[in-house]
């Protein structure tokens, strides 16, 4: 098993440079360069000013060379000061943020999982029946339903009329003043509506998945022999098809990473939420090449990490990967 | 035939026809919007502004500035549409070039698309987005185009894996000993017959492009004011959220139920092309 870990994370090295091309080229093939910001938005720079800027940030070196020294800064965390007036490192306005997005994501998946274990099963061992069809549409709309609309519509309705929920922010005014239980209360009151609605658009895919998946399954023969040695239908269904269906779960989680990461750009945004995603729209609108860039290729590599844990993960639970691992 | 076969079954499948109906529905509304808008969508009567529906001339009410809200609806449509099939053909004709590539070449090649394929499906797609919006201008063009560039992935591994199927086959065999050129057998015999999944992936690829542009529209980084889209809309709708909540509500629904519809086509589509259901049926 350890060998298989430290394979897979051998493996990640050439995808991690990969992505690093990619972010490095993304932002250098495009037209300008990052000092005509600074420059262009104070009138007092001259023409000098402008190519020592260029100096200090290197852009007057060959291409290759640029790529070489950011990656080599990249490597030690180092990703620069940021364009806005706070001057701080990039590296710590990424990483102050990012225990929250992570909290935030890690809660929106329990809460999917939660809603499409039994959901998937149960639409699949009765398929095509009422419950399946109703349950389709549903999750269908929840997918369809842009998640900044219906966070519109929960601050709406349980901010604005029923007045149940603060609609943003981490905390209240007060929050220092209360006590433990108090806190935690202040908190899952601010970030139940972000998590919860991030979480819809999340249950087509993976309960779909664990309906067809089921369904697959319940056909198999095996399923068929535990009904002959006269297993009751709950326990065949329950613990030898659920068992089986939940494997490739894992894998669709390790997938749903780069999506929920995304959205967070949306939810910490309309709920001003102090996460990564709120730091990476403010820093695409007041242009904020460094804070961009670290923001990308940590966007890469968290997704990396979701993908490599789902597959660690899968050699942990399913025994035929488990064994071939091994070898 | 295939093709005519799987979209026999898809107008049988009733979701799927009710999916079809609207998304038919909306091509006809946006292309009839010059005659059933009511009003201009940018025409501005400041005394009649924030207008609740049911108001005389203005049956979904008015917003801040006195448009009205029906009429920037029906424009809308337009703007979703734009994107659907330009963000949407875009990324399918990439995909289509890069996977035939890979699938028909094989070997180096084949590794290398297939690796960045791999690469570029490692980046949240809002990111990478956001990051080209940020460099360029946000402009509707620049959302559809940077859209199409960065989601072309699912289709390149579709077609690869048809291909590398299909090039098993015996007429695909015989073409070639036959001395049918390479373009030939990609043109004639592979492609046609790799289109129905791909046509699958495009269709759910319009839903995801349309929430995709009304999120960045939401944000302010798609089309730019006075024009009318529906994600621009709901941003003025959240500065009115308390006082004026229809402002909030339609632009959403009209998403959703575009969205929706895309998908729900796409699925039955799905269903009816897939090989494993037909076995099964048949």
């Amino acid at each position: 098993m350890l060998k298989y870990a430290l394979k897979r994370i051998l493996l990640m090295i050439p995808a991690l440079v990969g992505i690093t091309l990619i972010s490095f080229a993304v932002m250098r093939l495009a037209p300008g360069d990052p000092t005509d910001l600074v420059t262009n938005l104070n009138p007092q720079a001259g023409q000098q000013a402008r190519i020592r800027l260029r100096e200090i940030y290197g852009l007057d070196k060959p291409i290759h060379l640029q790529y070489w020294n950011w990656l080599k800064n990249l490597a030690r965390l180092d990703l620069g000061r940021s364009f806005s007036p706070d001057r701080r490192l990039v590296k710590d306005k990424i990483f102050e943020r990012l225990p929250i997005t992570l909290a935030l994501n890690v809660a929106s998946l329990a809460i999917i999982l939660a809603i499409t274990l039994p959901l998937g099963l149960w639409a699949a061992t009765r398929a095509g029946g009422v419950f399946d069809r109703v349950s389709t549409v549903v999750v269908f709309i929840c997918f369809a339903a842009p998640s900044f609309w219906l966070a519109l519509l929960g601050m709406w309705l349980f901010g604005a009329r029923l007045g149940w929920l603060p609609t943003s922010g981490l905390t209240s005014l007060n929050f220092q003043t209360l006590g433990p239980w108090d806190k935690f209360l202040d908190l899952s009151r601010h970030l139940a509506m972000p998590i919860i609605i991030s979480s819809l658009g999340g249950l087509a895919g993976l309960s779909r998945y664990l309906r067809s998946n089921t369904l697959e399954i319940i056909r198999q023969d095996f399923l068929n022999t535990a009904r002959a040695k006269g297993l009751p239908e709950r326990l065949v269904i329950w613990k030898h098809a659920l068992r089986n269906a939940l494997i490739p779960v894992i894998t669709i989680l390790g997938l749903s990473v780069p999506g929920l990461i995304g959205g967070s750009v949306i939810m910490e945004s309309i709920y001003a939420i102090p996460g990564l995603g709120q730091l990476f729209y403010m820093a695409v609108m007041g242009r904020d090449y460094p804070v961009i860039m670290g923001g990308l290729v940590l966007g890469a590599v968290l997704t990396l990490m979701g993908n490599l844990l789902a597959d660690l993960g899968y050699a942990l639970v399913d025994p035929r990967v488990r064994d071939s691992a091994f070898r | 035939m295939r093709f005519r076969e799987g979209l026999k079954k898809t107008l049988a499948n009733r979701l799927a026809l009710m999916g079809g109906l609207v998304v038919l529905a909306l091509f006809a509304v946006s292309w009839l919007a010059p005659v059933i808008s009511p009003h201009d969508p940018n025409q501005m009567e400041i005394r009649l502004r924030l207008r609740p529906p049911g108001t005389p001339g203005h049956l979904l009410g008015t917003d801040s500035m006195g448009r009205d809200v029906l009429s920037r609806l029906i424009w809308g449509s337009r703007i979703s549409l734009k994107v659907g099939f330009v963000a949407v053909g875009l990324a399918t004709l990439i995909g289509l070039a890069l996977g035939a590539v890979a699938g028909y070449r094989g070997g180096l090649i084949d590794g290398l698309i297939m690796r960045f394929c791999d690469l570029m499906l490692c980046f949240p797609s809002m990111f990478l987005i956001l990051t080209v919006i940020a460099i360029l201008e946000p402009s509707i063009w620049n959302v559809m185009v940077v859209i199409g560039l960065t989601s072309w992935m699912g289709v390149a591994r579709l077609v690869r894996a048809e291909f590398l199927s299909l090039m098993t086959r015996d007429f695909v065999l015989a073409a070639r000993a036959q001395g049918a050129s390479a373009c030939r057998i990609i043109w004639r015999h592979l492609l046609p017959n790799a289109m129905g999944p791909v046509l699958v992936t495009a269709t759910l690829g319009v839903a995801g492009a349309i929430l995709m542009e009304s999120s960045l529209s939401f944000l302010g980084l798609g089309a730019q004011p006075p024009t009318p889209t529906w994600g621009a809309m709901l941003t003025e709708g959240k500065d009115h959220l308390a006082r004026a909540w229809w402002l909030s509500l339609y632009p959403g629904l009209a998403i959703l139920a575009t969205v929706l519809s895309y998908n729900l086509l796409g699925e039955g589509l799905r269903e009816a092309f897939n090989p494993h259901n037909a076995a099964r049926q048949g």
